[in-house]
């Protein structure tokens, strides 16, 4: 894999940094909720106790990531493996967008088609016939037999 | 009803074309998800869940049951075949059972397995079948205060025992509360933090969540260092034979690894993966091949794998009869048990026999299943192994994308399982703990509710949360675990007081 390394005690202190953002402002909220009273707690009083959890925890990752080594270090992905992974989840997002305007086959097979295109080095007439393939299995499995309601999109009949 | 006519009834139940077929399948289907790489068995049983749904209640807790140990079964079979884990509790079978593959016994090491699988699943459900009943009399015992203690601090517990540092397990767990308080709220069906979107107003649900968390970060994971992956060994029918010294050598960690396997089952965190650690060690201390064990001893395959399949079984014990999932897979049990309008915990076992029993039952059948899926059609889960990667990883995210959509219906969910697909990896990437994140988003709800409960009944006496002896222990319990150094000066009194009176 072709990789760049990356301090854990960074990736921790940005981790701990994003989690206090996401707890003030979730606190925020929380706050202008009901509190009701003691005896009758309203609908604020779990999110604000679940709020300073996740203050405590961004905190101490905050706080655990300043006191780490530098040594540490986390693989990440570099070159053409991060282009890879970057294609596949890059066709997720695609596959996501055009499902409700495409409908299930259409767009499953565009998705299996980008996808298996990323992920290896066979003829575009193979990486094609393998899409219709699964996408075709995909739609008899999902919607013919197990009759799950996937969306048709605008060639509904 | 007493354990024996339970699992009569039990079987009764089980007996049925639907369920058969039920338990078949979930085992079937929990095998080859076990034998691929990257679908373990909590993001394969997130996905089949919408499948399970079209079940009635007690088949579809069968089919997830099935799916849950027919993983564990199938796991051992990459680990052994080609030194790759099909999900983590298969991680030390790796280390010997790969070295017995090198030395041309790579047919008997899978039938020491299934064997030992059989024998760790089948005395774990006779365990579960002792256990559940007296612990969900006990429940019954319990009020808001002491089921407060109890998914609170269990919460605590796992987000602590799972593994890593203090950040590691308590970010993701406040991460998954924070997130189960999205939606409408129980008593006073207020929209909370919906921000006008109707497609959230009924909370995050879990099947995307989960298959985010472990399926999509896996397959993230896979893409990332893509490479053509070793081919098996052929294995033919007639290698499977193991020998007479290999299961000589087996009986005593099938024991071993049974009792390791469902004590872990019972506690929090990832239980299955934990005892074929601990079996493993376990074996290097106490095994008379002990100096084998790491270069490739039969038992450092037979123990492990036994202890993960009985902790696996033994893991339902809470559930059923507390109603407390203390790990990832049978959190999506109990959430699946929601959907259908069941109720898990004491009074499961009265009010929905079919289920308690039906599904302890099915465990013991799924046993048989597994055992006779397992030994004859090894050629067929080592071809599986053969599927190119590309095919395999386009065929996860599909069912990935349309399992996630078609829960609710809702393209928002879609979104959700990539996000939090992304959140995963970085979790994984700097080793903080996923499963904590999963219990979290199911039991946040349950803990709000019984916290609100034992205030509104006590009519707010804050001290109703230590009023019982019951709620008492679980705290002193939590609080020993989250701070160890209290337990540590304890038991340094303990023996320094015992040690200054013997002198």
């Amino acid at each position: 894999m072709q990789s760049v390394n990356w301090s854990r005690s960074k990736g921790y202190i940005v981790v701990g940094a994003i989690g206090i953002c996401l707890s003030v402002l979730y606190l925020a909220l929380s706050f202008q909720m009901p509190m009701g009273r003691v005896r009758q707690p309203g609908a604020g009083v779990f999110p604000v106790i679940s709020g300073f959890l996740l203050l405590l925890g961004s905190v101490s990752a905050l706080w655990e990531g300043m006191k780490q080594r530098n040594s540490e270090k986390v693989e990440l992905p570099a070159g053409s493996d991060l282009w890879r992974l970057l294609a596949v989840l890059g066709g997720v997002l695609g596959y996501l967008i055009l499902l409700p305007v495409l409908g299930q086959l259409i767009s499953s097979t565009l998705f299996c088609f980008v996808l298996i295109r990323a992920l290896s080095s066979l003829s575009i007439w193979r990486v094609m016939l393998y899409a219709v393939l699964m996408a075709g299995a995909a739609y008899v499995l999902f919607v013919r037999i197990l009759m799950l309601p996937m969306p048709v999109g605008i060639f509904a009949p | 009803m007493d354990p024996i006519s339970g699992l009569l009834h039990g079987l009764g139940v089980v007996f049925t074309f639907q369920n058969l077929l039920a338990a078949f399948f979930g085992a079937l289907a929990g095998t080859a998800l076990g034998v691929l790489p990257g679908l373990g068995p909590v993001a394969g049983v997130a996905i089949l869940l919408p499948i399970t749904f079209t079940f009635p209640p007690t088949a579809g807790l069968i089919m997830m049951a099935g799916i849950y140990y027919g993983a564990q079964y199938g796991g051992s079979t990459t680990a052994i075949l080609v030194n790759m884990p099909g999900e983590s509790s298969s991680v030390v079978t790796c280390i010997d059972g790969y070295k017995l593959t090198k030395r041309g016994r790579a047919g008997g090491v899978l039938s020491i397995v299934a064997i030992g699988s059989f024998i760790g699943g089948t005395v774990s459900v006779i365990g579960v079948m002792l256990f559940s009943p007296a612990l969900a009399q006990l429940g019954i015992l319990f009020g808001p205060a002491e089921f407060f203690a109890l998914t609170a601090g269990g919460l605590l517990l796992l987000a602590r025992i799972s593994g890593g540092s203090f950040a590691a397990g308590i970010l993701p767990m406040a991460l998954g509360m924070v997130l189960s308080t999205v939606g409408e709220e129980a008593v006073t069906a207020m929209n909370r933090f919906t921000f006008g979107f109707n497609d959230l107003s009924q909370g995050f649900d879990l099947v995307p969540l989960v298959v985010g968390l472990y399926g999509i970060t896996e397959i993230m994971f896979l893409v990332e260092r893509l490479k053509s992956q070793p081919l098996p060994v052929p294995v033919r029918l007639r290698d499977m034979l193991p020998t007479r010294e290999e299961m000589r050598r087996s009986w005593a960690p099938y024991g071993r690894g049974t009792i390791v396997g469902f004590i872990f089952g019972l506690l929090p965190g990832p239980s299955a993966t934990l005892s074929s650690f601990a079996s493993y060690r376990l074996e290097k201390g106490v095994s008379k091949y002990r100096d084998e064990i790491g270069e490739g001893a039969i038992e450092g395959v037979a123990g492990p794998e036994t202890a993960n399949n009985a902790a696996a079984t033994s893991s339902m014990v809470p559930l059923l009869s507390l109603g407390m999932p203390f790990g990832a897979i049978t959190a999506l049990m109990m959430a699946a048990m929601m959907v259908y309008g069941v109720q898990p915990g004491p009074l499961l076992m009265t009010d929905h026999p079919e289920i308690f029993w039906g599904v302890i039952a099915s465990m013991l059948i799924g046993n048989v299943m597994l055992l006779a899926l397992n030994i004859p059609m090894i050629s067929v889960w080592v071809s599986l192994l053969r599927i190119p990667s590309h095919i395999l990883l386009t065929m996860i995210l599909l069912i990935a994308v349309i399992g996630s959509y078609s829960v609710r219906n809702s393209i928002v969910d879609v979104y959700v399982l990539l996000f939090i697909g992304l959140i995963g990896y970085v979790f994984r990437k700097l080793d903080f703990q996923l499963a904590p994140l999963v219990v979290g988003v199911v039991l946040g709800p349950l803990i709000e509710k019984h916290m609100r409960e034992a205030l509104f009944m006590s009519r707010g006496d804050l001290l109703v949360y230590v009023s019982s002896p019951i709620a008492i222990g679980i705290w002193i319990l939590v609080i020993l675990v989250m701070v160890p150094q209290i337990k540590d000066s304890l038991l340094r009194k303990l023996f320094i007081g015992r040690n200054k009176s013997n002198e």
